[in-house]
């Protein structure tokens, strides 16, 4: 059997290759198209849900360490508190002196 | 709206060569899933087609690999399709050419009647069979030569003398 009279057999006698239906591109097209946005949704969703969660945790961080107090009612306080300081170490001072004067008048 | 009209040229170049292909391998009762699974995968991965090989032999490897990836899956439809053959075989006497020729056909293994149909229907050349299936070329000539001999084997049982 040679090839070729076995080619004539198989090419005379199989069945013919049905035609292409109408529309058969267009829908592959459409399929196309369809799994594109697909993927679009599998890329574009997580990168919503990560950005919502990144964004709920940068709010909630600030929340638990309260509000920022401002640097100048910071340096406020601490002048107004060394002042206090500082106060009442000359009154303890005066005292002191008032003392040492009247035992010195005593003599 | 371009690329609309790109692929519909590509598909006008390649549909009745693929589908062909498919239909040979594969038979009917799928053919319109394997032809928008073949021509999707080659789309998508068009910008992977680097011109080392016609455009041609390309997609025909996408559908080949298609046809036996989903026989794969249908493997035991496809078992069972053997069987009928099988048992058409005892009724030799009033098998018809055609039901000969795709009893022929039925015989062989799914990477036999492959290179049957590229060498016979598509009369591609030994070195562009080689390339679609991506086997050495000398395994391409040793399984035209075994499924010559099956076919002829089964053609003589049915008292066919070609």
């Amino acid at each position: 059997m040679s090839h070729d009279s076995l080619r004539d057999f198989l090419k005379q006698n199989l069945d013919e290759i049905p035609q292409a239906p109408i529309g058969e591109r267009q829908s592959i097209w459409r399929a196309i198209e369809s799994r594109k946005k697909f993927y679009w949704g599998w890329f574009a969703i997580p990168v919503a849900i990560a950005a919502t969660a990144m964004g709920i945790f940068l709010s909630t961080k600030e929340s638990v360490r309260g509000p920022k107090a401002p640097v100048e009612s910071l340096v406020n306080s601490e002048e107004s508190y060394l002042f206090e300081e500082w106060e009442e170490l000359m009154q303890e001072n005066d005292m002191d002196s008032e003392v040492i004067s009247f035992f010195e008048k005593g003599k | 709206m371009k690329d609309s009209e790109d692929f519909a040229k590509f598909y006008e170049a390649y549909e009745s060569k693929v589908r062909g292909l498919l239909f040979r391998l594969a038979g009917e009762s799928h053919l319109a899933d394997l032809i928008q699974e073949t021509f999707l995968k080659a789309w998508e991965s068009r910008s992977r087609f680097r011109n080392e090989s016609r455009p041609s032999t390309w997609i025909y490897r996408i559908a080949y690999n298609s046809a036996v990836d989903f026989l794969r899956k249908k493997k035991d439809s496809v078992s069972a399709k053997t069987t009928d053959v099988e048992y058409d075989s005892q009724i030799e006497n009033e098998l018809s050419n055609k039901e000969l020729a795709e009893g022929a056909l039925q015989v062989l293994s799914l990477e036999q009647r492959a290179v049957v149909v590229l060498f016979y229907f598509d009369e591609l050349k030994l070195e562009e069979i080689a390339a679609t299936l991506q086997i050495p070329l000398g395994t391409v000539k040793s399984r035209i030569s075994s499924a010559k001999l099956k076919m002829n084997e089964f053609l003589k049982q049915k008292g066919v003398h070609l």
